[in-house]
């Protein structure tokens, strides 16, 4: 019982400096607080306007879009996502869609023709068709494999080759993706103009997209020229090559906006501007890239016979048949054949 | 070991520009780069205040994570350099650096981007110290003669400092001490009416 009085005893004391505490604020409170100083202290302005949080007017004698900007908060927001996202994300991806591709190719094996080949030719692509399609594809892969080196060079091959040996690939790279990127939009313009006509929507294309092509549930599907994944390449490959162009266009062209709009102000080629301008490319790139890979394995392993389409121009009649019944009987019913379509 | 920095003291630079044209003549810096530059705020209004900037030389420096090629270093002063044999110009260190410290010449193939060049704390590059190759790709080497970085040498007002960090923030620590921040500064209750003088 003692002790217990004790503690009570000690605690009430610790308490005391706390009502002091209470009593000492009444107190403060009461009295009035000297004139505030009316000015604030510049220096908490200052740093603020110098990392841009304040639309404080600067000023600098360097010429530049944003010279006269101190700090530039959004290079770190660019820094990261390049470097934990497109870098290995981008690698990464592509990775499993090469894994997906030799999956399906063993699972499902190459697609044969079920009537084996007829030894008759029937043309498919006109040589205007042919030079398109390639030099798309021709642009593409340099594209393609030039910017891959720049955007996973360092970690996959500066390990192996050195940095020396790599920069010389890397400076190569970038005058050839910069050089030759700026005609890969007219390219599709052509590649557009000659196929449209061809990858409009037609009936039965749901009922293949429902089939999966013939993947799910076998046998064969009804298909006009172009079937409805061939459909679905085409426009992928129109939308995916506007995004890639528009980007393509504000990397490659630092003061493209000056020149351009030179009456509107609403567009600067700032630095956040390059930084969104390149992970929507390097976004679409991945895509493209995954995209071109499906479509290159469809066209040559998976589907033989298909390949010489684009080469000599000219398939066999059975595997037209096969694989695009519906236009294999509109080439029959034009009696000679030898008109070739786009 | 000495850190190196540089530390701009807000409330000495007057816009001088003198460390933009000591550094430029130093290190024969071409047209159209500025590795440092003078930027003022609130222009003629009250509270104006320039700030001499230029590459502040990172400890985690947002250029080398980004470098597709990986040339840069820094070396033992805590100086970050780059090599411009295997810098390719790409300009990713440009978009990532907050200072807006690398800078290109139009040297590439149809005017594009050329290798970067940016402030070396005047400390060349990785060439042999002070030889001919190394001055005509980065400029000076002072750090190698034994002396500090000309814009901070010729800075009129002691604005610009530079050098190893503890000495520098030895300086700067006194000047605080001594004039004073906002309304304890010198001169504070003159501008203003004695409103910044308590009592």
């Amino acid at each position: 019982m003692k002790s217990f009085r004790f503690w009570i005893f000690l605690v009430g004391l610790s308490c005391l400096p706390l009502a002091g505490l209470f009593f000492g604020t009444q107190a403060l409170a009461e009295t009035t607080a000297p004139a505030a100083i009316n000015n604030p202290n510049p220096g908490i302005e200052l740093w603020q306007a110098v990392r841009g949080k304040l639309d404080s007017p600067t000023a600098t004698q360097v010429r530049g879009h944003d010279s006269s900007v101190l700090v530039n908060p959004q290079g770190e927001l660019w820094m990261s996502i390049r470097n934990s996202r497109l870098i290995p994300q981008g690698g990464q991806a592509l990775l499993v869609v090469l894994l997906i591709i030799l999956g399906v190719y063993a699972v499902r094996g190459p697609v044969k023709l079920a009537s084996g080949e007829s030894g008759r030719q029937v043309d498919r692509h006109s040589v205007n068709s042919r030079i398109i399609h390639w030099l798309v594809a021709g642009l593409f892969v340099i594209l393609g494999i030039t910017g891959l080196f720049l955007l996973l060079g360092r970690p996959l091959l500066i390990p192996v080759i050195g940095k020396t040996a790599f920069s010389v690939i890397a400076a190569a790279s970038k005058e050839v993706h910069n050089i030759l990127g700026p005609l890969f939009p007219f390219a599709l313009i052509f590649m557009f103009v000659n196929l449209v006509r061809r990858n409009l929507y037609e009936k039965g294309d749901l009922a293949w997209v429902a089939k999966g092509g013939g993947m799910l549930g076998g046998g064969h599907v009804s298909a006009g020229m172009f079937n409805a994944g061939e459909k679905i390449l085409f426009w992928s490959t129109i939308f995916l090559g506007i995004g890639i162009s528009v980007t393509g266009y504000v990397l490659d062209f630092p003061n493209i906006a000056s020149w351009v709009l030179a009456t509107s102000t609403e567009f600067t080629q700032y630095r956040h501007v390059m930084g969104y301008a390149h992970v929507i490319h390097s976004v679409i790139a991945v895509l493209f890239i995954a995209l071109a890979f499906g479509h290159i394995f469809l066209a040559t392993l998976f589907v033989p016979g298909t390949l010489s389409s684009m080469t000599s121009g000219k398939v066999d009649s059975n595997w037209a048949k096969e694989h695009h019944d519906r236009w294999y009987e509109e080439i029959r019913n034009k009696s000679s054949g030898d008109n070739a379509d786009p | 070991m000495a850190r190196m920095k540089f530390l701009c003291d807000a409330e000495r630079c007057i816009e001088c520009n003198g460390c933009v044209t000591a550094c430029k003549n130093e290190n024969d810096i071409p047209w159209g780069v500025n590795r440092r530059r003078v930027v003022t705020i609130n222009d003629g209004n009250h509270g104006e205040r320039s700030i001499s900037v230029a590459c502040m030389h990172c400890s985690d420096a947002p250029c080398a994570t980004v470098c597709p090629v990986d040339c840069f270093y820094t070396t033992n002063d805590g100086v970050v350099l780059h090599d411009k044999d295997i810098c390719i110009g790409c300009g990713y260190c440009f978009y990532a650096c907050p200072f807006g410290a690398p800078q290109f010449p139009d040297s590439g193939a149809f005017g594009s981007r050329g290798k970067m060049d940016k402030c070396t704390f005047c400390a060349g590059g990785p060439e042999q110290n002070n030889s001919v190759e190394e001055h005509r790709k980065y400029g000076a080497n002072r750090l190698a003669q034994g002396k500090l970085p000309l814009c901070a040498e010729m800075c009129a007002t002691k604005a610009l400092l530079a050098g190893d960090g503890d000495r520098v923030s030895d300086i700067f620590r006194e000047r605080v001490m001594y004039r004073g921040a906002g309304a304890l500064q010198w001169g504070w209750g003159v501008a203003y009416d004695k409103q910044g003088i308590k009592g």
